[in-house]
């Protein structure tokens, strides 16, 4: 039987917190990067991967499978522009109709959201064994 | 050779602080955080870790890069280091364990069962070289 001490618990609250803020951290970071690429900007492609991956990694973890799915999605939409976006200089059209398809259903995920239910969904997840 | 200590190289900090509880919580590992590539050798050098849970894809240094970084090294060579990836396909898993990893894991993960992922792991290749645990 694992057992949350206090001290346990006082550290998983933290942490999805910090994740619940992060998320949405990220959320603005990825509709910026958006927002650049449609400007003009290929260096703003990084960050979108960077972003989308992290969320993709890490959502399931943290007691939110369905953001790992919608971020799933987007980095594999994403990663298949890669190798052209190493030597692009102006944005292909694909990769602005992916992101038109891929970021509104992760946008959706992230709006339900709360930080109350971060914390009881990570709390239920690491308080099951046993 | 029992598991003790596992060093986890992560560039995410959410990610290195959800496997730092599950390991702590579930498997009762001791645990060592590094975010950064660069200082990886250094920091396994001070705290002689059993195993190195490496995350393959980084901004700075990849995964691979930072195991072959370990590999040169005579005080770090030795340490076996399970991959972390998001990517599990096998086309990406074989040359990853070619490298000489030990096991491949996958994220994201479950964090109450990642311990028994990585003892197992250990378990095998500990059995795999004729060891006793």
């Amino acid at each position: 039987m694992n057992t949350l001490t206090e001290e346990r618990r006082a550290r998983l609250k933290s942490l999805s917190e910090r994740y619940y803020g992060e998320t949405l951290n990220r959320l603005d970071i990825i509709r910026d990067s958006r927002d650049s690429l449609a400007k003009g900007d290929p260096e703003a492609f990084k960050s979108l991967i960077l972003n989308s991956h992290s969320l993709a990694g890490s959502g399931a973890s943290m007691g939110y499978p369905e953001l790992s799915d919608a971020a799933s999605v987007l980095d594999e939409a994403l990663r298949s522009f890669v190798g052209e976006m190493e030597t692009a200089r102006t944005i292909p059209p694909d990769l602005m109709s992916a992101l038109e398809h891929y970021f509104p259903p992760l946008e959706k995920v992230i709006a339900l959201m709360t930080k109350e239910e971060a914390v009881e969904r990570l709390w239920r997840s690491m308080s099951q064994k046993g | 050779m029992t598991l003790n200590r596992i060093l986890i190289l992560d560039d995410d900090n959410d990610i290195r602080s959800i496997i730092r509880m599950s390991l702590e919580f579930v498997g009762n590992y001791d645990v060592v955080e590094c975010s950064d590539g660069r200082s990886i050798v250094e920091l396994a050098r001070e705290t002689r870790p059993d195993l190195i849970l490496l995350d393959v894809m980084m901004p700075d240094m990849d995964g691979p890069t930072v195991l072959a970084m370990l590999r040169t090294d005579d005080d770090t060579a030795l340490i076996p280091v399970i991959f972390l990836t998001a990517k599990p396909q096998p086309s990406h898993a074989k040359p990853l364990i070619a490298q000489g990893a030990i096991g491949l894991l996958c994220k994201p993960f479950d964090p109450m069962t990642l311990s028994d992922q990585i003892q197992e792991i250990w378990d095998r290749h500990h059995s795999d070289k004729g060891e006793t645990a």
